[in-house]
C-alpha cells in the first residue's frame, strides 16, 4: 500500500465504516466483538487493497467468514454469559414503540437463535439491502439456498418470545 | 410505519445500530500499518532480485564520484560534526564491531498492535516462515518463498556511503515506478473482464490511476525512507549496516535522541526525520549496545490521516538465530 492507496483506503472507511460496524454488531450481537471484527476486516481489506475491485463486496465477505470462524471457536470452548442478554427483553413495546436501545437486546438475542448462515443472510437481505441474488455471490452459495435461510430465518425471528410481539402486533400478514 | 415482517425488520434492525460509528483512528491505524508492511515487502522484493540489485548499483556507481563530498550526500563526513552525526558515527563503529549470529535462521519475535508474530527467515534462501498469536489472526502464514533478500545479497550491496546512497534513491524510484505500473495493469485487467457498470466505474479508476502523482519525497526523504527499511532486516551484515548509518549520519533533517526509550520502556537511541513534502515522521530505536532494531514508527500528522494523528508500530521483542526453523509454538 503506497501513500495514495493509503488515503484512498482510508476515504472507503471513513465513507463505509458505520455501515460495516451495524453490520458487524448485527452479525456478532456485541458492540466490542463487533469492533474487533470491523478492524480485522480492514486489516484483510488493507492486505489486499490494490487487487480488490469491489471493497464493499469485499467486506461483507470477509465479515461472515470472521464471524463464522468466531462461533467454531466459540463452539470448542464453554459459552461466555453475554451482558445483553441478561438484560429486561419482556417487553419490546415498553419504551415507544419502536424504542431502540430497549429493544436491541430483544433483536440480538432472536438472531443470535439463528444458525450463521440465516443471520447473513437476514442482515444481508433486509439490512443491506442485497438482492437474492448478491447475497448469494457473497456468501459463495446458491440463491435457492439464500431464499430458504432468508425464509427460514424470518419464519425463526416471527416466534421469537423477543419479537414476537412486534411481528404480531404490527398488522403484517403473517 | 412498516407494512411486512421484512419491513419492520429492515427498521428494528437500523434503529438499534443506528448512532454506531467505529473509532476514528481504526483506519488510520490499519492503512499506516499496511503502509509499513508494504515497505518491508517491496524491500524485500526489489532488493531481492538480481537484476534491480545490479540496475541499482549501476546507477549508484555511476553517481558516486559527482557526489561524492557533497553535503547531504553520504560522501565524506562534515569536518565538523555535530551531536547527531557524532551518535550515528559512534552506532557505525559499533554495528561494524558485531558478529553475525552463527545459525542459519534468524528469528524475530515482535508485537503488532494486539497480536504477537514471529517470523523465521531462512538467511541462505531467503524464505520466511510467519507464526502468529492473537484474536482474529491466523496462526500461520504460508511460507514466503524468497520473501527476503539473502545475506548474501544484502553482502554485495556496496558499503561506501556515496554509492550506498545513490543506490537508495534509484531503488525508491525503481519502486514507486514498478509499483505504479503493477497497480495500472491490475485495474486494467479488471476492467477487461468487467461488464456493465462496474467496467466503467473500474475505467475511471483507471484514469485516476494514470493521472495520480506520487508524493514528490526529496532525495533525503528517499534515503531516509529506504536506509530505515533496511536497517529492520536482520540479515542486513554489520559492514552495510555500519554504511547505512554513515549515510544517515550525512542526511540532512536527521535527528537522533541517545536517551530514548522504546515503547517496552528498553533503553534506546531514537534516530528519526520528518518527511519534508508529508510531515510523516519516520523513526527507529536502536539498541545502543547491539545496534539491532527495538522498534520502528510511522507517525502520520492529522492533515495526512483524516484529522487524527496516527502511529504505526512494529515492536521487536528479540532477533535469535537457530539452525532450524523453529516449530510454531501457537500451532493448535
Amino acid at each position: 500500500m503506497d501513500r495514495g492507496q493509503a488515503r484512498a483506503f482510508e476515504a472507503f472507511a471513513a465513507e463505509s465504516g458505520a455501515e460495516l460496524l451495524r453490520i458487524a454488531t448485527l452479525l456478532t450481537s456485541d458492540e466490542h466483538l463487533a469492533e474487533d471484527v470491523y478492524q480485522e476486516t480492514l486489516q484483510r481489506l488493507a492486505a489486499r487493497w490494490s487487487r480488490v475491485d469491489n471493497p464493499r463486496a469485499f467486506c461483507r465477505r470477509v465479515m461472515h467468514n470472521i464471524v463464522i470462524d468466531q462461533v467454531r471457536a466459540r463452539a470448542r470452548r464453554p459459552r461466555e454469559q453475554r451482558l445483553s442478554a441478561e438484560q429486561d427483553s419482556t417487553d419490546p413495546r415498553s419504551a415507544d414503540s419502536y424504542g431502540a436501545v430497549e429493544l436491541r437486546p430483544a433483536l440480538f438475542a432472536a438472531l443470535d437463535s439463528l444458525t450463521p448462515q440465516q443471520r447473513a443472510v437476514v442482515v444481508l437481505r433486509y439490512f443491506d439491502d442485497r438482492s437474492e441474488a448478491e447475497v448469494a455471490q457473497l456468501l459463495g452459495v446458491s440463491a435457492g439456498t439464500v431464499k430458504s435461510a432468508a425464509s427460514r430465518g424470518m419464519a425463526q425471528l416471527r416466534v421469537h418470545p423477543g419479537l414476537a410481539a412486534i411481528f404480531s402486533t404490527s398488522g403484517s400478514a403473517l | 410505519m412498516p407494512a411486512t415482517d421484512e419491513d419492520i425488520l429492515r427498521d428494528l434492525m437500523r434503529r438499534c445500530t443506528d448512532g454506531l460509528h467505529p473509532p476514528a483512528s481504526v483506519a488510520p491505524a490499519v492503512a499506516a500499518r499496511q503502509r509499513r508492511r508494504h515497505l518491508r515487502h517491496r524491500a524485500f522484493s526489489v532488493a531481492a532480485t538480481g537484476a534491480a540489485l545490479g540496475a541499482a548499483a549501476g546507477v549508484a556507481l555511476a553517481a558516486a564520484p559527482r557526489q561524492a563530498g557533497q553535503p547531504g550526500t553520504g560522501g565524506a563526513p562534515a569536518i565538523r560534526l555535530t551531536a547527531a552525526q557524532r551518535t550515528l558515527y559512534k552506532l557505525s563503529a559499533t554495528a561494524a564491531r558485531q558478529a553475525p549470529g552463527p545459525g542459519r535462521y534468524v528469528v524475530m519475535r515482535e508485537i503488532q498492535d494486539n497480536y504477537v508474530k514471529i517470523s523465521v527467515i531462512d538467511s541462505v534462501t531467503g524464505d520466511v516462515w510467519t507464526y502468529q498469536h492473537g484474536a482474529g489472526v491466523p496462526a500461520e502464514l504460508p511460507v514466503d518463498r524468497h520473501g527476503s533478500p539473502t545475506q548474501a545479497e544484502f553482502k554485495a550491496l556496496p558499503t561506501s556511503p556515496a554509492a550506498l546512497r545513490a543506490l537508495l534513491i534509484a531503488q525508491y524510484d525503481q519502486q514507486q515506478k514498478a509499483g505504479q505500473e503493477a497497480m495500472a495493469a491490475q485495474v486494467a485487467k479488471a476492467v477487461k473482464a468487467a461488464k456493465g457498470a462496474l467496467r466503467e466505474k473500474l475505467r475511471e479508476r483507471l484514469r485516476e490511476s494514470l493521472r495520480a502523482v506520487p508524493v514528490p519525497l526529496s532525495d533525503d526523504d528517499k534515503v531516509f525512507e529506504q536506509a530505515s527499511d533496511m536497517l529492520w532486516n536482520p540479515l542486513v551484515g554489520p559492514r552495510l549496516r555500519s554504511a547505512l548509518l554513515k549515510v544517515l549520519a550525512a542526511t540532512p533533517g536527521v535527528m537522533v535522541s541517545t536517551h530514548a526509550r522504546d515503547d517496552r520502556g528498553r533503553p534506546a537511541v531514537e534516530i528519526s526525520r520528518v518527511e519534508s513534502k508529508t510531515g510523516v515522521v519516520l523513526a527507529t530505536y536502536e539498541a545502543p549496545a547491539t545496534v539491532t532494531v527495538l522498534e520502528q514508527t510511522d507517525t502520520y500528522p492529522p492533515s495526512y490521516s483524516g484529522g487524527h494523528t496516527s502511529v504505526g508500530r512494529d515492536l521487536y521483542l528479540s532477533i535469535t538465530r537457530a539452525g532450524a526453523v523453529p516449530p510454531n509454538p501457537y500451532a493448535g
